[in-house]
């Protein structure tokens, strides 16, 4: 095997797997007969291979019309908000199993701390797996499972924070909290609502079934994990991998536009969740370039999407 | 009606003459274009998937030479007509602009 056809066998992994198998031998033969043996392969086929893969399984997931983009967006962008919830849940679980105490493990650090036994305990352990059983239903097209699950998580914070003041050593919301602590708990029950109001828009804007996806998706929270693990050593250090991330996401949403549909479902719950915090502390520099961050995100993904949308033909690209 | 992109106009034209495979279908692509279009492989076959499914193409049957597959394509009649249509679209663009140029005045400079 040339190198030319290694590359070429690669970017073909840009394609869906059933594609791949249908028509990976005829496009690489196609291939060979237009290059002959050159060893090296061309660039401009390698990316246009690239380029029509990405589109392709975008295509797949929305069905290539604007309802699907918006549809598998939201669907999309509730999985990774409840992958986020998971991550920042198990990592709140650790700190506090590690510390001896227990607490309620919420999101990307929030916390309301709750006796060790009985309820309290169901509660945390609620919290923490049960992101994970939402995400398992949405990758395999579960949509009305999940939203059943993602409506029982935001259940769970509401009932903390209303029922429970004070016996369960939450803290409650309203009267004898400040404004900026009144808005940090309704930015974490946006934060967690929003998988559920997102699950119900998807349902909404496209009826029969949703669309599977792939169970990498579950790998995010590692990902997460080795960057948060990473922060430790370096604050900065986070910020590269997210912007490459960040900004390889937008260059596939070219082509795949329910991806900006999707970031910017999950940037505005973010900002409502950490936007408190960054005002309430504006020397913790952490929680303010998030905010800003998310802010951005959101504002591109929005136009991203609405250029993207409706002018651009879905189906395929560069046809 | 929607336009029909260079790639996706020149894919159909190169089949006017006949069934071709992946390959054959770039080369004809090239040469009906003067050299303009040249296809890649991941554009040949976006292209080619679109039309299958518009039902502009059709497949001709398949066979495997020096161990390698191909398919070979054919144009539908609705895919020559939808060609036709674009051709005569495009030459109607072309005759606005042309009959114009030999009666407008030089613009001055």
């Amino acid at each position: 095997m040339t190198a030319a056809e290694r590359a070429y066998r690669l970017a073909l992994r840009a394609y869906p797997a059933d594609y791949r198998r249908e028509r990976g031998p005829e496009i690489l033969a196609t291939l060979a007969e237009m290059h002959g043996d050159a060893g090296r392969p061309s660039l401009r086929e390698a990316g246009a291979l690239i380029q029509a893969g990405l589109a392709e399984r975008g295509r797949v997931v929305t069905g290539g019309g604007r309802t699907g983009m918006w549809a598998e967006g939201c669907a999309l962008a509730a999985l990774l908000l409840l992958l986020l919830t998971a991550t920042g849940a198990a990592f709140q679980l650790g700190w506090d199993v590690w510390y001896g105490r227990l607490g309620m493990g919420w999101p990307l650090g929030g916390f309301s701390p709750v006796q060790l036994e009985g309820a309290g305990l169901a509660r945390v352990l609620a919290a923490t797996l049960l992101p994970w059983a939402a995400a398992l239903a949405i990758c395999r097209g579960r949509r009305l499972a999940a939203l059943a699950v993602a409506l029982v998580i935001s259940a769970l914070y509401a009932g903390g924070v209303v029922g429970f003041a004070g016996a369960g050593g939450y803290q409650s919301w309203g009267s004898g909290q400040t404004w900026l602590e009144n808005a940090y708990q309704l930015g974490t029950a946006t934060f967690l609502a929003a998988p559920a109001a997102l699950l119900w828009v998807a349902g909404r804007a496209r009826r029969g079934p949703a669309a599977h996806r792939s169970l990498g998706w579950l790998a995010l929270p590692a990902i997460l994990t080795i960057l948060h693990l990473a922060s430790y050593w370096e604050t900065t250090v986070v910020f590269w991998p997210l912007g490459t991330i960040l900004l390889a996401w937008f260059l596939v949403a070219r082509w795949s536009p329910h991806l900006a549909v999707a970031a910017f479902g999950v940037a505005v719950p973010v900002l409502a969740f950490v936007l408190p915090t960054a005002l309430g502390a504006p020397e913790y520099e952490y929680a303010v370039a998030v905010a800003s961050g998310a802010a951005v995100l959101a504002l591109a993904s929005l136009i991203s999407a609405l250029a993207f949308g409706p002018d651009t033909e879905l189906d395929r690209p560069s046809v | 009606m929607q336009t029909m992109r260079e790639p996706t106009y020149f894919t159909l034209a190169a089949l006017l003459d006949g069934p071709l495979h992946g390959y054959a279908i770039t080369k004809r692509a090239e040469t009906v274009s003067d050299g303009r279009v040249r296809l890649t492989a991941g554009t040949l076959y976006s292209a080619l998937d679109r039309l299958l499914g518009q039902g502009l193409v059709a497949v001709d049957g398949e066979e495997v030479v020096d161990g390698r597959a191909r398919r070979y394509y054919r144009l539908t009649p609705s895919g020559r007509r939808a060609l036709e249509a674009e051709a005569g679209r495009l030459a109607d663009a072309a005759a606005v602009v042309v009959s114009h140029m030999s009666t407008a005045t030089e613009p001055a400079t």
